[in-house]
């Protein structure tokens, strides 16, 4: 075979070859660009967050009520710590087991007109405002058993079924359909196959998604203040009562317009996002530990 | 379409045209008129075959012949595929797979399959792969799984390099040992007969041999029928062939010729097959 030596027209400083590396240049400088500013504006506000509520967080902040004047100093938010860990802790018993099965149904079992349906809904409901939400969960239930945070709870869940069974959905799709024949090729029935092999094979997937939805309903404000009204003279551990929530206090303490008050209203927007970066982590080990002793 | 004698069948018979024993209808399957839809696509048309008991049948042919859908038939696979449909008898133990009053799963449990990609279960161990369809068929005591997980990977010949790692992922293992795990998988559950859809198309040249060894080995306490494009491979497994083909595409694929592999690549009776195995045509 013979050579082509280096330096034959055609490898090197061709004008189109030029154009090419310079076109190419251009998208990995624009793609570096979008990196940069899309996690330099989230460090942003992680760093901002830090600053501004680290002055205000104490343990006394972690485990005391707010003080009834909001422009004087001291208090806390545990009632809010509290009231966000029920009502959301709630809604994810109802959202996450429901999402997690609509997606079953449209995967494993759903075809034609009825599944297409069902995720057109799906998709329309991911798109709903959650102050809908709040406002559908206020005229159905608060009007008749009147403010308390299980109604929170309720609009949060709602808020939650969409996003669950999507990304639930779509990790169940990813699971190889060999595996599910493989399944049933050995007599397992359809929903053997789907407890022993596609769930397990999509967990860790699974499990994300549902700690975003977590995580989402934790930092909702706009439906618990149609449904869980807010409580802060003391902390309700009684879910059928009005209930405060760390998102409904930082947006009480923010509009305040004390500096005592937007303090506290920073150093809960920092307790909420240590509260979901802590879950997010436990999670995350969880679906590693079940992956692994299964494995 | 020939019936084929087998008892006791040496592998050079000619069994063209020889009555079958009872004992061999029984023993091994017979497919009888077997038609095979996808939608309204037609893939498998009237195809009728014995498959012997105790041998290696190989079905051969070009590609989009049908002969993975026959194989997909005779397991009722065929018909998890949303709108696939199967007519006709697949005779297995004196009685036809498709009454009504026969449930898949049983059916898929005494006829196992093994596929053209290794698809063991990626969160379970070797252990958990070799013996889950034990797990889902009935319970058994923990010790008694343990010995069916042994001797399922002896006889896949896997057990030598697995057993010190019996609990690492079915993952860990090369592609050729994941196939011989998905083999082991599919004899822990005792079927009488194993399908295998192109079980080596995905396997380098030496786990292929050692496929072709095993199949070899474990045909006298199983009956198989495999598919493989590989015509060597059908010399080197089988005793018989079955040679399917289709005229032009969009036609349903039919089973041209059935015979003993010598005879099927030796003297062949119909012309599409002598081209198919002298490799004129596919």
């Amino acid at each position: 075979m013979t050579q082509l030596a280096v330096g034959t027209p055609g490898f090197r400083n061709r004008p189109a070859l030029r154009r090419r590396r310079a076109k190419s240049a251009v998208l990995v400088g624009l793609l570096i660009a979008a990196v940069v500013v899309a996690v330099g504006v989230l460090a942003w506000v992680l760093i901002y967050v830090a600053i501004q509520g680290l002055g205000a967080l104490n343990l006394g902040f972690l485990t005391q009520t707010p003080p009834g004047n909001p422009a004087a100093a001291g208090g806390g938010f545990y009632n809010g710590i509290v009231g966000s860990l029920i009502i959301v802790g709630i809604a994810a018993l109802i959202g996450i087991p429901l999402g997690i099965g609509a997606a079953i149904y449209l995967v494993e079992y759903g075809r034609g007109r009825l599944a297409d349906t069902i995720r057109f809904f799906n998709d329309v409901l991911i798109g709903i405002p959650t102050i809908v939400t709040g406002a559908f969960i206020y005229a159905i239930w608060v009007t008749r058993f009147g403010f308390s945070g299980f109604a929170g709870s309720l609009a949060l869940a709602i808020v939650m079924l969409p996003l669950v069974t999507r990304t639930t959905e779509e990790m169940l799709r990813l699971v190889p359909n060999e595996l599910r024949e493989g399944s049933l090729a050995l007599g397992a029935t359809r929903s053997q196959t789907v407890m022993r092999v596609s769930i397990p094979t999509a967990l860790p997937g699974i499990i994300t998604g549902a700690m975003l939805a977590v995580a989402r309903a934790m930092g909702e404000t706009a439906p618990l203040l149609l449904t869980a009204l807010g409580n802060d003279l003391f902390t309700e551990y009684n879910p059928a009562k009005r209930m405060s929530t760390l998102s409904l206090q930082i947006f009480d303490n923010a509009v305040t317009g004390f500096q005592e008050g937007q303090g506290r209203a920073w150093a809960g927007a920092l307790t909420l996002i240590a509260i979901v970066l802590i879950f997010t982590i436990v999670a995350r080990l969880f679906g590693r530990r079940v992956r692994t002793s299964n494995a | 379409m020939p019936d084929v004698a087998t008892e006791p069948a040496p592998a050079t018979a000619k069994v063209d045209g020889t009555i079958p024993t009872p004992e061999t209808a029984v023993e091994g399957l017979s497919i009888e008129k077997l038609n095979a839809w996808f939608g309204k696509h037609h893939v498998v048309a009237d195809v009728d075959l014995v498959a012997p008991a105790h041998r290696v049948t190989a079905l051969i042919g070009p590609s989009g012949c049908g002969k993975s859908t026959l194989l997909r038939c005779v397991n009722r696979m065929h018909e998890i595929v949303p709108g696939a449909r199967v007519e006709g008898r697949v005779m297995f133990s004196g009685q036809n797979i498709y009454d009504p009053d026969i449930d898949p799963g049983s059916v898929r449990s005494e006829i196992g399959m093994v596929f053209q990609r290794p698809n063991p279960f990626p969160t379970k161990s070797i252990y958990e792969n070799a013996i889950i369809g034990v797990r889902l068929a009935r319970s058994a005591g923990d010790r008694k799984l343990d010995e069916i997980a042994e001797s399922a990977l002896r006889r896949a010949q896997l057990w030598d390099e697995v057993k010190d790692r019996l609990n690492k992922p079915a993952v860990s293992l090369s592609g050729g040992q994941q196939q011989r795990l998905c083999i082991a998988r599919a004899v822990a559950v005792d079927p009488a007969l194993l399908l295998m859809d192109e079980p080596c198309s995905a396997l380098d040249p030496i786990a292929t041999f050692k496929i072709e060894e095993l199949i070899r080995e474990i045909a006298d306490q199983y009956t198989v029928i495999i598919v493989t494009h590989n015509m060597q491979q059908a010399t080197r497994v089988s005793q018989f062939t079955g040679f399917m083909t289709i005229e032009r595409a969009g036609e349903p694929g039919r089973l041209v010729e059935f015979g003993a592999t010598d005879q099927i690549f030796g003297s062949p009776a119909q012309a599409a097959t002598e081209a198919y195995v002298s490799g004129r045509v596919g």
